[in-house]
């Protein structure tokens, strides 16, 4: 059994059999199977739940990511003002970002390199790492869905202050996140995964 | 560190305010009570500690 | 909450048995670990591998035992710490090696933090999601040598060098090796030092807070002796740093001395009270002579008593009095003056003073009188009445006493100032000192003046 939770989201992997779907009008199909998430340690999960900029938000959705120096995760995050964001994760640290359009035409991945700046809506960023990572799953509800195995090829970008930005060139149009690191405890966490040890 | 010279220098200032109000001064001075009567008419009926001070004499 | 979703599983703790030596290790950053080193055989494991298969065995390394163990639960800061790795770093500069320790530490929540330790100074480190700002803007590659500014801290360049791992224990999140080499450039502001590592990929950069060992054997409850502090670590705080702090205080207590000098300059103004002119003459008999009566008001404060004379070639020496005509009580005091000229070589000099001044503290308002009693002389000895010519003989030097009532001293005002002055003077000169022993061991030591051998 699958919920949609959120109104505008297309996309869900079934809990049960990791079946990729696909909602259109009332209609649900299936587009593909995802395959099984590795343990990678996360003390999120979907439902748990937070807080950024005061605005409370549930993680409804997952994607999982393997870079050269190992797993990062995008969870999905539906918040309380309808809003829907992202929250980056990985080795315990947390970036709350969101798909945001940008005014200027942006270079091709090829074109860029480790140190460039340029701007996103008026503001320079600079490129910090620029890597094939691959998708290893998804789970939950998600906006867009990405399919196992398939290399992204994203852009990380950091600016002189917390802001910083990911640019994901999978489509023809390359997609845009700005967000900012924030502290673990800053996001208020509940329902969170146990640890063992660590409880 | 900063608290003692912050006191040092309070107490210093409190003691330059006094030294102005009351008129202190480092003066090597002696104060003689009894000085004669006559000295008006009789200048040398009093003489002061300080004669023969010897800085003058090369201080041998 | 999603209704009927179960939570996901928790996450559990794992061990493994080292694949060399069978020496049970347990997994502290579990499924984030990516290399393992055991501690008893130096065997290198990929923690990533189900079968943790081996990736180096270090033999016949030199044990080093890490101050913190691993293992060991902490509080720093507000966030409790495990400490899963220890490793050795070393960077060759001029030849000589410096080697340091770095712990790593892990919350499974908050993520990982970093110890370091040289030569018994500690900094707490964690990693940055911000980039410094150079002179040529965002540093996203090429650390300057010069400065950077970290979210607004200023921080100078230190050093840079070449750092290879030198020994490995515990859990690593990266690929760690022995004799891996990464590029290190460290800035400081103390009690800041902010690095950046290079690697292939990308350079990370941290930042570290100087720390004391009792704070971090506080925080982990060790029993032990922490090492020593030796030397002055490049972001350790300059203990004599308020030098700054004591000369903006030597500043305002100035100020304040000249406002109330000023003050009593201008409401509590000196007037003169009373003037005379005297001759001298060297055979006189008696030269002692006393003056009118005077009054002398106000309230209990100085009276100043100046001497001008016309003094040529001696010296002259004014013992006198002030007495009260109500009380008859003296005060006895002395003024000296000289004066002496002539030409040498064709150049003329001029030694002494032909004018002097006395004050006389806390004189009571009445009537007064002075009693003078000159003696002057041209060489050692004053000059004595001679019986046999009794004339007094022509005047020698004429002088004018006068005598003020309340002058203010400038003199107590520059005695305040010199007395504050020495304290900040010596802290400026030894928090110096402090500094330069600091930067003696960057790529920046500082330029002596003498010759080095």
């Amino acid at each position: 059994m699958v919920t949609f939770v959120a109104q505008t989201t297309g996309y869900a992997v079934c809990d049960a059999c990791q079946s990729m779907l696909v909602r259109q009008n009332m209609e649900v199909s299936r587009i593909g199977q995802s395959a099984a998430l590795q343990e990678d340690g996360t003390p999120l999960m979907l439902g748990s739940a937070g807080a950024y900029q005061k605005v409370p938000f549930e993680i409804i959705g997952r994607i999982q990511v393997q870079y050269s120096f190992g797993f990062w995760n995008e969870w999905f995050c539906l918040y309380a003002n309808g809003n829907q964001g992202w929250l980056g994760e990985s080795q315990g640290n947390y970036f709350a970002n969101f798909q945001t359009q940008v005014a200027e035409r942006l270079p091709a991945f090829e074109d860029l390199r480790r140190g460039n700046n340029i701007p996103l809506n008026g503001r320079l960023f600079c490129v910090t790492q620029k890597q094939k990572a691959q998708v290893i799953g998804c789970e939950g509800e998600l906006p867009f869905i990405m399919h196992s195995g398939y290399k992204a090829p994203l852009v990380d970008l950091k600016t002189e202050t917390v802001v910083g930005a990911t640019i994901d060139y999978s489509e023809d149009t390359p997609l845009v996140f700005i967000g900012e690191t924030v502290d673990f405890d800053a996001l208020g966490f509940s329902n969170l995964r146990e640890i063992e040890a660590w409880s | 560190m900063e608290r003692f010279y912050d006191y040092f220098g309070y107490g210093l200032l409190s003691l330059l305010f006094g030294a102005h109000l009351f008129g202190w001064s480092f003066l090597d001075k002696d104060v003689i009570p009894n000085v004669p009567k006559d000295v008006r008419d009789n200048p040398g009926s009093y003489r002061s500690v300080y004669r023969t001070h010897t800085t003058w004499w090369g201080g041998k | 909450m999603i209704p009927g979703r179960k939570p996901a599983p928790p996450v559990k703790v794992k061990s493994l048995q080292c694949r060399a030596c069978g020496a049970p290790i347990e997994i502290r950053s579990g499924p984030r670990a990516q290399v393992i080193v055991c501690a008893y055989c130096d065997t290198s494991m990929d923690a990533q591998d189900p079968t943790f298969k081996i990736l180096w065995q270090y033999q016949q390394q030199i044990k080093f035992e890490p101050l913190i163990p691993i293992g060991a639960r902490g509080t720093l800061r507000g966030e409790l710490l495990e400490c899963i790795g220890y490793m050795r770093r070393t960077v060759t500069v001029e030849g000589i090696d410096y080697t340091w320790s770095e712990y790593l530490l892990y919350n499974p929540f908050k993520g990982y933090r970093w110890l370091t330790e040289f030569s018994g100074h500690w900094s707490f480190v964690k990693e940055c999601f911000a980039l410094p700002v150079g002179p040529n803007g965002m540093v996203g590659v090429n650390p300057p040598d010069t400065a950077v500014n970290y979210m607004g801290l200023s921080c100078k360049h230190f050093q840079s060098a070449e750092a290879r791992v030198t020994y490995c224990i515990g859990e690593f999140y990266w690929h760690v090796e022995k004799n891996q080499r990464n590029r290190v450039h460290d800035y400081v502001s103390p009690p800041y030092v902010l690095s950046a590592e290079e690697s292939a990929d990308e350079i990370t950069w941290s930042l570290g807070e100087y720390v004391t060992a009792k704070e971090l054997w506080d925080g982990f409850k060790l029993k032990t002796a922490p090492p020593a502090a030796v030397g002055v670590a490049p972001n350790q705080p300059n203990p004599l740093g308020n030098s700054r702090i004591l000369w903006r205080n030597f500043g305002l207590f100035t100020a304040l001395a000249f406002l109330i000098t000023l003050f009593f300059t201008m409401f509590c103004p000196s007037r003169e009270v009373f003037s005379k002119s005297f001759q001298y003459y060297a055979n006189e008999k008696e030269k002692a002579q006393v003056t009118e009566n005077f009054k002398i008001t106000g309230r209990p404060c100085n009276v100043e008593i100046d001497i001008s004379s016309s003094l040529y070639n001696r010296w002259a020496m004014f013992n006198m009095a002030l007495i009260n005509a109500d009380t008859f009580t003296a005060v006895d005091f002395g003024q000296e003056v000289s004066y002496y000229h002539g030409v040498e070589g064709g150049e003329s000099w001029t030694e002494g003073d032909r004018n002097s001044s006395a004050v006389v503290g806390q004189v009571s308002s009445g009537t007064y009188f002075l009693r003078v009693d000159p003696e002057s002389g041209t060489g050692n000895s004053p000059d004595t009445f001679n019986p046999q010519n009794p004339a007094p003989g022509p005047e020698v030097f004429s002088y004018t006493v006068k005598v003020y009532r309340d002058v203010t001293q400038w003199l107590y005002f520059w005695l305040v100032v010199g007395v504050l002055l020495p304290l900040p003077i010596i802290q400026s000169i030894r928090s110096a000192s402090f500094e330069n022993r600091r930067w003696m061991e960057s790529d920046h030591p500082p330029v002596s003046n003498s010759s080095e051998d």
